[in-house]
């Protein structure tokens, strides 16, 4: 293998003149070894800088062939190649149908995130690789699946789910034998491969791409998964191999990792959880994973590394759930509970599996031992196992092979108990950063600036302040709202002069979309008792009306799945003060933006099939939202 | 353009030649059979794959272990190659054909290298991927669908009132909205994101430097003011080189693995000598794997 690649490397210099001879013909022979420098001389493109930040729309979990799961669920045509393509706005084969397939607006920026586990290695495995196919490994999974029927891939992905945690598997492995078979150097060639594919198609200004990966914690069933990612390019990627739950499966040894690689090679991570809905109440626990209770240790680290969740994404919507927020009406939505456990278990839900639950205990924690560990900002994205990032309602590309087309979504997907129309076709991410690259893209997270979509671009903007007045609603808002208070995702401290806390609240409906139905403050906060609550407040509703309980209707037709812009608003813009704020109580407030009702992707399914929308076990209309990241106060005069 | 394709093959008889050579230069310590040269590259080779595994520098004792294990696995591996061991093992087969197909792949690089004759001709024949779209600069306000039971009656009469060739007359007029009032030389992409695709089609052929309007969007009626359009056109060569270099290669590869396996393919005959096909099956699956897909 080593020479081979020192001979690959001597070609060029070796057969610059054997070459010229033959091309003779078409063209007068040129030095075949200086082309690499000429990108250098590319003059330097004009990057839109905006001092006042653009929203940029991005995926942040995407992935492809490289994921184990992605190549035993039956998708191995799935490149990161393929997956940047389609982001960008081209036109490409799809991967898992083989179609043509395209955005109908291009993405900004995308993170191809393979889990870190494995990566690449099925794939050679099934190339009998001589030092992954004729491993202890390699030789009991060829002997359970010696080819890659449907049904064979389905028994591998049960397998490992398993024994990458040391849980008792047909195969009899551990996750000790998978690192030595398959893990540690011997991923070396698909993460060199796909640093070398992200820096290629990293264009800044136009379309950013951020290395990154999945740690897939599974601990005994319950999804703890963390994507990370970074700004640094592949010559920092190159000095490390990704972290993966094979060597741990506790997020903090991945912390520790994260600590020690940053401070080794510079990078500068990003982590965010996602899932919460299925982690068994372990993502907002009051425990840490060893048992213990949560200590000012634990936040601060957290806080460090995970300063956003994933809120919303295919396998459901983690926001709020029906029976922890029972009057919340729209709590009910895209609720998805199969957990990934291989009894296809649906577990009820836990203040710990939900984000609006997790950040009022991150409120009482900080009562009880001084530091909030779940201050988290929000992020969509889609945890596409396809390489498509396609979450259009109208234009789903589903969650995997097994949901890739309407025919195939009455059917088990494989993933727990679910079938293909219990995935939702969500999210993104909109990031407010100056420009289009990719440390201006990472500083948003890091900032919290950034917010949540079912899908819809929903422009949302959002100030917290003490001086705001409903004046500095108009063209001025943006520059008024940054120099007089804070963007989502910041922090407040009690002002010494009592005075209390506003909102400025814009958001311009997607220009191709659907009108809004209403804009949202939802507040959680602590009582006099240390025990948190939550309320919310409709705080603008279109058509003129003011009390929230009368619903904007909907004009979805069953049959043709059209429906008109009739009814809602193409924008709503309000200064909002908290009516029942108390200066000595801590509080996080966060917008929530609803559509008016449209099409679920199940209802065009049904339409294509020629069935009734029933049979789907879906909704056939859906309010599509956007979420904001929260802003804090704090009752303390200054922050931590 | 890609008339290197047509001698894909002779390009790749000269390649395994130098192969052969640069191998066989490098091998000369095997001439003797029963030596094992273990040199700074295989040590440092050794050392970094340890360390990206387990994060540290192997101790004495696990470096030797890892040259034990190599030295066994040279003594092995010699010794199979000496009882011809290697050969119809499907394992060794597969790997090398594997190492073909990349071979493929770096030969692209090499018959097609990137250089900027071959990145301009493929601009021109693809010239139509980098097109810019029209981009205008211009300015609007915006009657909105949520203030007025008829914008686009009202849009009518406002624009009836006004001077159409003062933009200063109508300039912040209009309901407040959080949407840009001004656009400097936009993009397609950016007016799209911001105002939809609807509105930016229909920039097309308006007049410049008077008010014109209505133009619906999803927010409601604006009234644009265009005071200059940029026609669509191609970006220079250099601008976007870096785009055409990645799509140029990406089509290359795709194009040459094909190529290179059908030449090949020429050369050689598939005979079916098997009693498990009759003679018409034998026909046509002969006739399939001929066939050159």
């Amino acid at each position: 293998m080593n020479k081979f690649i020192v001979s690959v490397v001597i070609f060029p210099i070796a057969l610059s003149a054997g070459c010229g001879q033959e091309k003779q013909t078409q063209s007068e022979p040129k030095p075949v070894v200086a082309q690499s420098d000429v990108v250098a001389q590319t003059p330097a493109k004009k990057i839109d800088e905006n001092p006042l930040r653009n929203v940029y729309w991005g995926d942040t979990h995407n992935h492809t062939g490289n994921s184990f799961d992605v190549f035993l669920f039956g998708t191995p045509n799935s490149t990161p190649e393929t997956a940047y393509r389609f982001a960008r706005g081209d036109k490409v084969e799809s991967p898992t149908t083989g179609k043509p397939w395209q955005l109908s607006k291009p993405l900004d920026f995308l993170v191809v995130a393979d889990h870190a586990e494995l990566i690449g290695s099925i794939p050679l495995m099934y190339q009998n690789t001589p030092g992954i196919s004729d491993t202890k490994t390699g030789k009991a999974f060829l002997a359970i699946a010696p080819n890659k029927s449907e049904e064979n891939m389905q028994k591998l992905y049960d397998i490992l789910n398993y024994a990458a945690f040391d849980q008792p598997n047909e195969a009899n492995l551990g996750a000790q034998d998978l690192i030595n078979d398959f893990g540690g150097a011997k991923v070396k060639e698909a993460w060199t491969r796909y640093i070398d594919t992200a820096e290629k198609y990293n264009d800044p200004g136009n379309f950013t791409t951020l290395i990154g990966w999945e740690w897939s914690s599974n601990n005994r069933g319950a999804n703890l998964h963390r994507v990370v990612f970074m700004p640094q390019g592949g010559d920092v990627a190159k000095q490390f191999i990704p972290y993966s739950a094979l060597e741990s499966d506790d997020p903090e040894d991945l912390w520790d990792w994260l600590e020690a690689t940053s401070q080794e090679t510079g990078a500068e991570f990003v982590a965010i959880a996602h899932n919460p809905n299925i982690s068994l109440g372990l993502m907002f626990a009051e425990t840490r994973l060893n048992g213990e209770p949560i200590d000012q240790e634990y936040a601060k680290q957290r806080m460090k590394w995970e300063r956003s969740i994933e809120i919303t994404q295919i396998k459901g919507d983690s926001e709020a759930h029906p029976a922890l927020s029972p009057n919340d009406e729209f709590a009910d939505y895209e609720v998805y509970d199969f957990a990934l456990t291989p009894d296809g278990a649906r577990p009820a839900p836990t203040k710990a599996d939900y984000v609006r639950s997790g950040l009022k205990t991150g409120l009482e924690l900080e009562h009880k031992m001084g530091a909030n560990p779940y201050k988290v900002g929000f992020v969509g994205s889609t945890d596409s196992h396809t390489g498509m990032s396609a979450v259009d309602e109208a234009n789903f590309a589903g969650k995997g092979q097994h949901d890739s087309e309407p025919s195939k979504r009455a059917h088990p997907t494989g993933i727990g108990s679910s079938k293909g129309w219990d995935m939702g076709s969500a999210g993104w991410v909109g990031v407010w950063a100056e420009s289009n690259t990719r440390q201006s893209i990472v500083d948003a997270f890091q900032r919290k600036e950034v917010y949540a979509t079912t899908g819809p671009r929903i422009t949302l903007r959002v100030f917290g302040g003490f001086n705001f007045t409903a004046n500095d609603i108009g063209p001025d808002m943006v520059e008024t709202g940054y120099s007089k208070g804070v963007p989502m995702g910041g922090d407040l401290n009690q002002p010494n002069d009592g005075s209390q806390v506003g909102f400025l609240i814009s958001v311009l409906k997607d220009p191709d979309g659907a009108n809004l139905d209403r804009v949202q403050v939802i507040k959680g906060w602590l009582d006099d008792e240390g025990v948190s609550q939550e309320k919310i407040y409709d705080v603008a509703l279109s058509d003129g009306r003011t009390d929230g309980s009368v619903k904007v209707g909907n004009t979805v037709d069953v049959k043709t799945g059209k429906y008109t812009n009739t009814i809602g608003a193409p924008e709503l813009t309000v200064f909002w003060s908290d009516p029942d704020f108390k200066s000595e109580q801590n509080a996080f407030y966060y917008v929530r933006a609803l559509e008016i009702p449209t099409p679920r992707y199940s209802l065009y399914d049904a339409i294509e099939l020629g069935i009734d929308v029933e049979e789907t076990g879906h909704p056939a209309t859906i309010q599509e939202r956007v979420y904001s990241s929260p802003i804090w106060y704090n009752s303390r005069k200054e922050s931590l | 353009m890609r008339q290197w394709i047509k001698e894909p093959l002779l390009h790749f008889i000269v390649l395994g030649a130098v192969i052969f050579l640069v191998y066989s230069q490098m091998n000369v310590d095997s001439d003797d059979d029963y030596r094992i040269v273990i040199d700074d590259a295989k040590v440092n080779h050794m050392k970094t794959l340890w360390q990206l595994q387990w994060k540290k520098e192997p101790t004495k004792e696990e470096l030797e272990g890892l040259l034990e294990r190599y030295v066994r696995q040279e003594i092995m591996y010699k010794e199979a190659k000496k009882l011809n061991l290697d050969q119809d093992d499907e394992i060794v087969k597969r790997r090398l054909s594997q190492k073909m197909e990349y071979l493929a792949n770096d030969l692209t690089q090499i018959v097609a290298p990137a250089t900027d004759e071959n990145l301009k001709q493929y601009f021109k024949d693809n010239y139509k991927k980098y097109e810019l779209p029209p981009s205008y600069s211009f300015n609007l306000i915006t009657i909105s669908n949520n203030q007025h039971e008829e914008p686009a009656n009202l849009a009518i009469k406002v624009l009836a009132a006004a001077d159409k060739k003062s933009k200063e007359s109508l300039l912040n007029k209009g309901d407040p909205l959080l949407l840009p009032a001004q656009f400097e030389d936009a993009s397609k992409e950016q007016i799209v994101k911001t105002v939809g695709t609807s509105f930016y089609d229909a920039l097309s052929g308006q007049p410049l430097n008077t008010w014109v309007g209505p133009i619906s969007s999803g927010y409601g009626e604006h009234l644009v003011f265009i005071s200059d359009m940029k026609e669509r056109r191609l970006p220079d060569f250099a601008t976007v080189r870096k785009e055409i270099q990645r799509d140029y290669e990406f089509d290359m590869q795709t194009h040459a693995k094909g190529a290179i396996y059908r030449e090949m393919k020429k050369q050689y005959t598939v005979v079916i000598d098997s009693e498990l096909f009759n003679s018409h099956q034998k026909q046509t699956v002969s006739a399939s794997l001929s066939g050159v897909r």
